[in-house]
Formats: C-alpha cells, sequence, structure tokens
C-alpha cells in the first residue's frame, strides 16, 4: 500500500515549539480533501505542542526567510506518521 | 488581514499563510462597493461553485498630500489614540508594537503635527539624545568652550 501524507503547517507565535498558533495551512496528499485559503477561523490546534500530543510527527522546521516575514514565527510543518496514520 | 496594512512583506512571503488568527472574510452581494487600504494582506479565494463570479478592482492614487482633508474637530479625542493603538490576533507580543509606530508615523502625516506620540511609541524608538551634561574635563567628546570676545 502507498503511503500518502497529509501536511498540516502551523506559524506560531514565536520559535517556541509551545507557543501560540497564529496561521496554520495544510495540504492533502490523500486528495480525500482540497485546503484552500479562508478554510477556517479557528486554528486547528492551539500551540505546536497540542499538535504532538495529539500524534502529528514534525518532520522539518525552515529557516526563517531573510527577508522581513509576516509573522515573526518559526514554521512547523508534520506528518501524518506512516505507522499511527497510513493512508 | 486586519491591521496588515503597514506591514511591510511581499506576495511570497504571506502567500503560504491558508489562514491567519483574526482573520475576515469578504462576503458580499452582487454590487457590492468595498473600500481598502492598499497595504492590507488579502487574497482571492478558490471559487468552488459552478458560477463566475466578476470584481472590478480601482486604486486611487492621491495627487496632492491629504494632509487635514477631512472634519478635523476631534484629531485630538482619546477615541483616536486608542484607535492606533489596536492590537490583533495574529500580533506578536513585542513586533506587533511596531504596527502602532507605523500607525502614529501615518496619522503625523495625515494631520501634519509631528508632535503627536500617544504613549510615546515614536520616541521610544527614535529617541537619541543629543545634551551633553559632563564637561570637557570629564568627556574628551563635549564640545569645546566658545571663546569669549571682548
Amino acid at each position: 500500500m502507498t503511503t500518502r501524507q497529509q501536511v498540516l503547517v502551523l506559524y506560531l507565535a514565536s520559535s517556541a515549539l509551545d507557543a501560540k498558533v497564529v496561521g496554520w495551512s495544510s495540504y492533502d496528499g490523500t486528495g480525500r480533501s482540497t485546503p484552500t485559503t479562508g478554510d477556517s477561523d479557528v486554528p486547528p490546534y492551539e500551540t505546536g505542542l497540542d499538535a504532538l500530543a495529539d500524534g502529528w510527527r514534525l518532520f522539518q522546521r525552515p529557516s526563517s526567510s531573510r527577508r522581513s516575514r509576516a509573522t515573526s514565527t518559526t514554521s512547523r510543518s508534520s506528518s501524518t506518521s506512516s505507522s499511527s496514520r497510513s493512508w | 488581514m486586519p491591521g496588515s496594512h503597514l506591514r511591510r512583506t511581499n506576495e511570497s512571503d504571506t502567500g503560504r499563510y491558508q489562514n491567519l488568527l483574526g482573520q475576515t472574510r469578504l462576503v458580499c452581494p452582487a454590487g457590492t462597493v468595498v473600500f481598502l487600504h492598499h497595504g492590507i494582506w488579502h487574497g482571492g479565494r478558490r471559487n468552488d461553485s459552478d458560477v463566475d463570479r466578476y470584481m472590478f478592482k480601482i486604486r486611487f492614487n492621491p495627487t496632492v498630500r491629504q494632509l487635514r482633508l477631512w472634519n478635523t474637530d476631534d484629531l485630538y479625542d482619546p477615541a483616536v489614540a486608542a484607535e492606533l493603538g489596536t492590537r490583533f490576533p495574529w500580533y506578536e507580543h513585542a513586533t506587533g508594537r511596531l504596527e502602532i509606530y507605523n500607525r502614529v508615523l501615518l496619522w503625523r502625516a495625515l494631520i501634519g503635527d509631528e508632535s503627536y506620540d500617544p504613549d510615546y511609541w515614536v520616541t521610544r524608538v527614535t529617541n537619541r539624545p543629543t545634551r551633553v551634561i559632563a564637561g570637557r574635563s570629564l568627556n574628551p567628546h563635549a564640545p569645546a568652550p566658545t571663546q569669549e570676545t571682548a
């Protein structure tokens, strides 16, 4: 079975993983949903740590842009763990 | 995105955000006219319906300085300072204050009062003291005393 990823990106109020979520984007590699701009006004998790506790696996923390950022956050990307959430 | 119009950024940086805390959605009946600051972060949402919708965008650019070109009776009303100090849910704790700073600069340009500074945000950022207290004997950088002429 081919494993496909769902990606959830949380933009936090600071570079700490337990900081408040102020922005979020999601991408669904399974094709079951097609998330887009302005989907919801309530963040899926209150903090990055809450997402970890719910089973999301942290796989990347990209460095900040060299330019001024929309929010001075460290972005955090998580994919579903292939062991716990394979499709 | 309310409160975003003075944040200097670009679309390649903001394009990654699908949702931000405090966002508003502009849903309106046909024929609606909306006025927005040109710098406010915005984006067209994907149209999942089978119906095309059109929007006409008109950009206004001032040809003269917009200095007190409105009813100015309440320029120094405390409500103005309160409005300039508004914070939004997506602001960073400290960096968000730069929005207040930039708003005060915009307000100064609109009212022509370079001293207006509620809560002293501009002063806190830009203040560079010039007065020297220590005399020359204690401070080699102090200006030399002027020569008295008879």
